[in-house]
């Protein structure tokens, strides 16, 4: 699903609207599978350009390939997509940002911005379901037909890989989700496919609360935004009442009897491996208040956890305004007092005291992290600030 | 940080005003680079250039940006005498985020993150693969190099830096190629460039202290073989007596034992 055409669906649901919506009968009966079409049908000749960027897409460089992490997330889509689970193929992509997508063919994709975003699996089955749910309904074939009749089916399924077309022209994945937003899906098909994805949830025994959660979560760190760009400002700008959204899916989520699993100890279990990375690449793209309110959560969710502070650490000293680079300070000492903080945080805050001018402070954070990794890639550096000071 | 940044924006200015960027061969010889730092070449490159337009063109916001086997594999480029509150290089068309800027008291690894933020704008992964001290021609400094994923093609580039700051203006080389024997191959001629460098004296700095070069931009100085209006002055970094006037000029070094250490690379 693309992050806007996510949120977009979520934006324009009005809170009348969606109750008549999830008043209904809750019975979701799957479609049976969908055949292959024919080669030479429109639907056929669609499916097969999808097939070609599919294969693109398996000898991406940013494909995350680690058998046990793409077994564990295909698992939850599998759950979710019940008899459709053959035909559902997940690829992980390390790309920053929160989107996900599904392809007529079955080809899903899954970025590790949102991965890192999400909590636990329930909420991560709830975007999941949702790209499901539009699969289902066939809302994506239509999409890529409407992209193809309006001449922009290279930009669209650009945009779904992540490379090519219009977002790698210009270079810039922040604009890749502008284009994203653009080709989203219409609120009708936003709305049903949020009512088949909290049903698919339920139905795998996740807690379909967690939905809204998700919304309510990505609305803190939009805000926190320069209100401007690919993430946040467009988004609300032509999607207004983000807030009823979250009202609205917690709501419906009430109305389902059993409350489900969030599975959030195994989902981070299964993310700590990759979770550094992510966060560099989060860093990477300089937008410190959001990445900053996500690094809150993820450190109430987890408020042992010496990385979290770290690379909040890392974030105060990157963005560097005001008072960022005191701040930074008190949060690599705070890291360090944590369970398992980063060896890099001596160096940070070595470089950090550098900067301002205390030498002897830097001195003893430099020493403590030659001590910890002396074979350290930048060891002579640190060597050279050392015997500098 | 080559060809994702020769983006549809510039082509497309490109052919609005009826040129089109070409490759110049730059020859063996001396050259100077923003009036702010010379190189002597013992063998040619080509030089990315939009002929026909009354401005410079770099696509990175480099001060020259040239290239071995072309741009979509090699590219060595040259920032020199970026000055205080300045960014490496600049950012992608229609970017609303700013680079971050230079500060005369950063350390290597944080200008090595200025690098690092300038190649990885278009979601290209940087890896830090080594920082150490070292020279860029005969003023300290120090020497970084790196893995690159480049997110338009996926294509798998290794780098090397050399970067100096002398009398507060921060001087940088950098090249990247594709992670392999190619990569190999062309570094000793990198080195040999970087070998050469020599930074202009502070007069000569202080005449060409502008941006950057930007995309497109009515400051942007021409590129000018031999014009070495700083003569051949090695150690900008130092004083009069020829002292180390900071840290990153000396390479780590101490400054009189660093001034005594002839171009080592």
């Amino acid at each position: 699903m693309r992050r806007r055409a996510f949120l977009c669906g979520c934006g324009s649901l009005a809170l009348g609207a969606a109750t008549q919506l999830f008043a209904e009968d809750s019975a979701y009966a799957l479609p049976a599978r969908f055949p292959r079409p024919e080669p030479t049908s429109e639907e056929g000749g669609l499916w097969s350009y999808v097939d070609r960027a599919e294969k693109r897409l398996q000898k991406s460089s940013f494909l995350i390939r680690d058998p046990a992490l793409q077994r564990y997330i295909a698992g939850i889509a599998c759950r979710l997509a019940g008899e459709h689970c053959p035909d559902t193929r997940v690829y992980l992509m390390r790309t920053p940002y929160f989107n996900a997508s599904m392809a007529p063919n079955g080809m899903m994709q899954v970025w590790s911005g949102l991965l890192l975003r999400m909590t636990s699996e329930a909420q991560l089955a709830a975007v999941l379901g949702h790209e499901i749910g539009h699969y289902l309904a066939r809302h994506s074939l239509e999409r890529l037909r409407d992209a193809k009749s309006r001449g922009a089916f290279a930009q669209v399924l650009g945009v779904a890989l992540g490379v090519g077309g219009a977002g790698a022209g210009t270079g810039l994945l922040a604009q890749t989700a502008v284009v994203a937003g653009a080709y989203a899906y219409g609120r009708d098909h936003e709305r049903e496919a949020d009512r088949i994805g909290l049903e698919l949830m339920a139905r795998a025994g996740y807690a379909p609360m967690e939905a809204s959660r998700v919304w309510g979560q990505l609305l803190e760190e939009t805000k926190a935004g320069p209100g401007s760009g690919a993430s946040a400002g467009l988004l609300f700008a032509t999607h207004p009442a983000p807030e009823e959204r979250e009202k609205t899916l917690a709501e419906a989520a009430a109305r389902f009897a059993s409350e489900g699993r969030d599975g959030a100890e195994a989902y981070r279990a299964m993310l700590a491996p990759y979770r550094h990375a992510f966060l560099e690449d989060e860093l990477r793209r300089r937008s410190f208040g959001e990445s900053l309110v996500l690094l809150e959560r993820l450190a109430r969710s987890a408020p042992r956890d010496g990385e979290i502070r770290f690379f909040k650490g890392e974030a105060y000293r990157m963005r560097a305004e005001g008072s960022d680079l005191a701040v930074a300070v008190d949060e690599y000492r705070a890291a360090q007092a944590l369970d398992a903080p980063p060896t890099e945080s001596y160096r940070s805050m070595g470089i950090v005291h550098r900067r301002l001018g205390q030498p002897q402070d830097a001195a003893r954070a430099f020493a403590r992290y030659l001590e910890l990794k002396p074979d350290a890639a930048d060891a002579e550096m640190i060597r050279a600030y050392l015997k500098q000071a | 940080m080559s060809t994702p940044r020769i983006g549809p924006a510039l082509v497309a200015a490109l052919l609005l005003s009826g040129c089109a960027p070409a490759m110049v061969k730059v020859d063996t010889g001396e050259l100077t680079i923003n009036d702010a730092m010379r190189v002597t070449l013992t063998q040619s490159w080509n030089r990315f250039e939009a002929r026909g337009l009354p401005v410079r063109v770099s696509p990175m916001g480099a001060h020259e940006l040239w290239t071995s086997d072309g741009l979509t594999l090699d590219v060595l480029a040259f920032f020199a005498g970026i000055g205080e509150g300045q960014p490496v290089g600049t950012a992608l068309p229609g970017s609303k985020k700013d680079l971050p800027t230079f500060r005369a008291g950063m350390s290597p690894h944080e200008i090595v993150e200025l690098y690092e933020a300038l190649v990885t704008q278009d979601g290209s992964v940087f890896s830090l693969r080594r920082l150490g001290p070292a020279s860029l021609g005969e003023a300290g400094g120090f020497r970084f190099e790196h893995a690159l994923t480049r997110r338009a093609d996926g294509l798998r580039l290794a780098g090397v830096g050399y970067g100096a700051v002398v009398q507060g203006r921060l001087h940088l080389i950098t090249y990247t190629a594709p992670r392999s024997e190619f990569y190999v191959g062309k570094a000793a001629g990198v080195e040999a460039v970087a070998a050469s460098a020599r930074i202009h004296s502070p007069p000569a700095i202080a005449a060409a202290a502008r941006k950057p070069t930007p995309l497109f931009g009515p400051d942007a100085k021409r590129f000018e073989r031999g014009a070495d209006s700083g003569g051949n002055v090695s150690f900008e970094s130092t004083g009069g007596d020829g002292r180390c006037s900071s840290w990153a000029a000396c390479g780590g070094r101490e400054p009189r034992e660093a001034n005594r250490t002839p171009t080592s690379r």
